[in-house]
């Protein structure tokens, strides 16, 4: 029995797989470090050794576990059940699953297929990995580690390198290290870290531009620096594509509620946009009073136009709202009037420098009809939508801009 | 935005001509206000108000709120056919339940 001491190495040992009492089970090659919570408030590290759907299999000396539990695989990856010893005479305790919290969902057992791949993703615990680094310099290694443990981000990253600085020279920690050319960098945030006795941060693009580091420097007492390298381009590239998701959705959402009425645009597409045609006159929106002059001027270019006067009317009522907005959430913007090259189309650019519309705002912002709030900003864009033939909508935190278009033909 | 108002009876008529915009929203809503609270019945005379939008009625729609809360009459008449276009949009009466022709 007292081979599973020596598990996973010994690969002909079933003995937790079979203390788990259930078919389909697999081992956790390597062995994961967990964090175990006992139902009186004691925590304790253990490891994960074997799972199956319903049950795991923990080896945990450093306190017994019985009753229910809670194993934090990761920060949004735990498990809750009821353990037992699952060996005799050995620390090897059987969790039987009463539930999973995964993300933002609650099971009530574990998806293999889901553990596997948190299992081979680069989620390691800052502590794996570095436990793979040899011989460990003790006490920087311990508070270093400690500094470490703080960031969760660590959870996301694929490599971290870690250096300590000492009289002015920068060396690795192990046999990982990151491009030369980024030690002057490191130099200058480690002697930062010493002079100010706090840690630093800083973000660091390598010299092709093709990574990215989170930089963690930590002074240490002896006056030397541990420093941190954290190789976040993986991280920040899916944090990209996630929100490149999330947009394409507010966009089909509000295109699709709005007949197409309602356009969500990039940056660069608006200022194709706003390029386009010739531009017939700009005006400046500092003040309320500046209103009554962009509706003058709307009414000036659209009678040379010989646009019809209710058109007109609403047209304006549109781009008066656009501008008020310029107004009421900011302190004003620029409204320049185009008329477009080949569609017979006035577009209308109202462009502020407030801090934009956050992107779970925008269904609220802009389809909300009617009164509801004394700030409400629905009730103009109700009336944007209703008098143009298309809005185009771009904001980020530099701006936020809206096309108002009108045919004319 | 001009501005004149007839007081009998209890019975207030106000009448505002012009653009009714965020410049002159503040000033039309404390008018409708101040003769609201000493008059049981208020008229307000749209027939010269050539242009509003959502600040400038926005002002008008909270005073007439308040004032319906306190079981006072609010009216308004003579409103131009484009600017009734403008009031349906923002769902300016429906919202208040009060008469606007």
């Amino acid at each position: 029995m007292m081979l599973c001491e020596e598990c996973p190495q010994n690969p002909a040992c079933q003995n937790c797989l079979a203390a788990l009492r259930a078919g389909a089970g697999q081992k956790v090659i390597p062995a994961r470090t967990v964090r175990v919570k006992l139902d009186s408030g004691e925590v304790a590290s253990a490891e994960l050794r074997a799972i199956c759907r319903t049950a795991i299999g923990l080896f945990c000396h450093e306190q017994k576990l019985s009753d229910r539990v809670e194993v934090e695989l990761a920060s949004d990856f735990r498990i809750i059940g009821n353990a037992f010893q699952g060996i005799h005479d050995v620390p090897y305790y059987v969790l039987d699953i009463e539930k999973v919290l995964r993300r933002e969902e609650v099971l009530g057992r574990l998806l293999m297929e889901e553990f596997l791949q948190w299992h081979h993703s680069a989620e390691k615990q800052p502590t794996d990995m570095l436990a793979e680094l040899k011989e460990p310099e003790d006490e920087r290694h311990r508070l270093i580690k400690e500094e470490l443990q703080k960031l969760s981000i660590l959870r996301q990253v694929q490599s971290i390198y870690l250096y300590v600085m000492e009289n002015g020279d920068i060396r690795p920690i192990g046999a990982q290290r990151t491009e030369e050319l980024m030690e002057g960098d490191m130099r200058r945030v480690a002697l930062e870290a010493i002079k100010s006795g706090t840690s630093v941060r800083e973000q660091l693009v390598s010299s092709d531009g093709s990574k990215m580091y989170e930089m963690y420097a930590s002074p240490l007492p002896d006056q030397t620096c541990g420093l941190a390298l954290i190789d976040v381009t993986e991280a920040i590239a899916e944090e990209r594509r996630r929100q490149q998701k999330e947009w394409d959705m507010y966009k089909q959402v509000l295109g699709a509620v709005t007949q197409d009425k309602l356009v969500l645009l990039t940056d660069a597409e608006l200022t194709v946009l706003a390029e386009d045609g010739l531009k017939l006159a700009t005006v400046l929106i500092q003040s309320a009073e500046d209103l009554a002059f962009l509706r003058t001027e709307c009414r000036r270019i659209m009678d040379a136009l010989q646009v019809e006067e209710k058109r007109k009317f609403q047209y304006v009522v549109a781009v008066n709202e656009a501008a008020t907005n310029t107004l009421k959430h900011g302190t004003g913007g620029t409204v320049t009037i185009h008329l477009a090259s080949a569609e017979n189309t006035v577009r209308v650019i109202v462009h502020d420098h407030g801090n934009g519309i956050l992107l779970e705002e925008l269904p609220r912002a802009t389809l909300r009809q009617g009164y509801s709030s004394k700030h409400s900003l629905g009730v103009g864009f109700h009336a944007m939508l209703q008098f143009c033939d298309r809005v185009c909508l771009g904001t980020s935190p530099s701006g936020t801009r809206l096309i108002l278009e009108c045919m004319i033909g | 935005m001009d501005f004149q108002a007839t007081e009998t009876n209890g019975q207030a008529t106000l009448y505002f001509a012009g653009e009714l915009d965020m410049a002159v929203g503040d000033k039309v809503g404390n008018l409708l206000r101040e003769y609201g609270e000493r008059n049981g019945s208020v008229t307000v005379d749209f027939r010269d108000v050539t242009f509003v939008d959502s600040s400038g009625i926005g002002n008008l729609f909270f005073t007439t709120k308040d004032l319906l809360a306190l079981g006072k009459r609010v009216e308004i008449i003579n409103v131009r056919e484009e600017i009734m276009d403008i009031l349906h949009v923002l769902g300016f009466a429906e919202a208040l339940g009060i008469t606007v022709n």
